[in-house]
């Protein structure tokens, strides 16, 4: 977490993935902390890369991040709206 | 920053990106003397004299970026709170950073959340040992991250999820005694018998 993340609330919205990741005992789910990527006013974000696919989500809060645990990680669908780039 | 805890974990961060293998984090409040004293020591890289000179510049950055906040922002508000900041460094050796504050000032913002602060970074770090201490007018909080893993024979938390948020909430519970002034058969007491002998050389000191 770089110090705009910490800011914008990047601890938080990392404590709930967590916590989301082990209610829902998902074992095949890595999760890292990055640095800085210069999209500070779209902190937080979180990026989900399954394979070559790799999908950044911005402006996240604690809440939209459990979401995105349960509709991307666990459902497979990608939350249109808050998506801030997608990439392979 | 709302809470004096993002300091502490953007501080952590930077002793994580310098590589360090052991990172203490000390926090020291005394009424008495009305002081509040925080310091987070790693083993990482460390500094050269150039770059420490310039670490509290914002517009100095070992990252390869335009700006580098965590240190000027911990500055400013020590300063605004009646303290100070001081950085003892060594190339090779590692970071020492402690920050200073009146504890009473109108403008120091809360602790804040410890106990999730702790629990993001023993969860993303297992390779790191992390060591925390809390002390407040005397009494004392405080474990060593490898210790518990290796008393549990664990890897790293991760191995253990649940674990790791029932030791959260262990974290959060020893925290809110020594905030409230009550006693706790995990806390120590400067002073107390429980400091001679075995108590004392658990106490690690900043």
């Amino acid at each position: 977490m770089g110090t705009c993340g910490i800011a914008a609330g990047a601890r938080q919205v990392l404590a709930a993935i967590l916590d989301e990741v082990v209610k829902r005992n998902l074992t095949n789910v890595l999760v890292t902390q990055a640095g800085c990527i210069g999209l500070c006013d779209r902190e937080p974000l979180v990026s989900v890369e399954k394979g070559t696919e790799r999908i950044l989500y911005g402006d996240l809060t604690p809440d939209k991040a459990r979401q995105i645990v349960a509709s991307h990680i666990v459902n497979g669908q990608i939350i249109g709206d808050w998506v801030v780039h997608t990439g392979h | 920053m709302k809470e004096l805890s993002l300091h502490i974990l953007d501080l952590v961060e930077n002793a994580i990106r310098a590589e360090a293998k052991r990172i203490e984090i000390f926090i020291i409040e005394n009424s008495q003397r009305n002081l509040l004293e925080i310091s987070i020591k790693d083993d990482g890289v460390g500094m050269d004299e150039k770059t420490k000179e310039r670490v509290c510049d914002p517009f100095f950055s070992t990252k390869g970026k335009r700006v580098g906040m965590g240190i000027p922002l911990m500055v400013q508000l020590a300063e605004q709170c009646g303290g100070h900041l001081e950085i003892v460094s060594e190339e090779g050796k590692g970071t020492l950073v402690k920050a200073f504050f009146q504890r009473s000032h109108v403008d120091l913002p809360p602790l804040g959340n410890i106990p999730e602060t702790l629990f993001v970074l023993l969860a993303s770090h297992p390779e790191i040992n992390f060591v925390f201490y809390h002390e407040v007018d005397g009494r004392s909080f405080g474990f060593e991250s490898h210790k518990i893993l290796e008393e549990l024979g664990l890897k790293g938390f991760a191995e253990d999820g649940l674990f790791l948020v029932s030791l959260k909430d262990w974290i959060a519970y020893q925290e809110s005694l020594l905030r409230e002034g009550m006693h706790s058969e995990n806390h120590k007491h400067r002073g107390s018998e429980a400091d001679q002998g075995r108590g004392s050389e658990e106490i690690p000191s900043p």
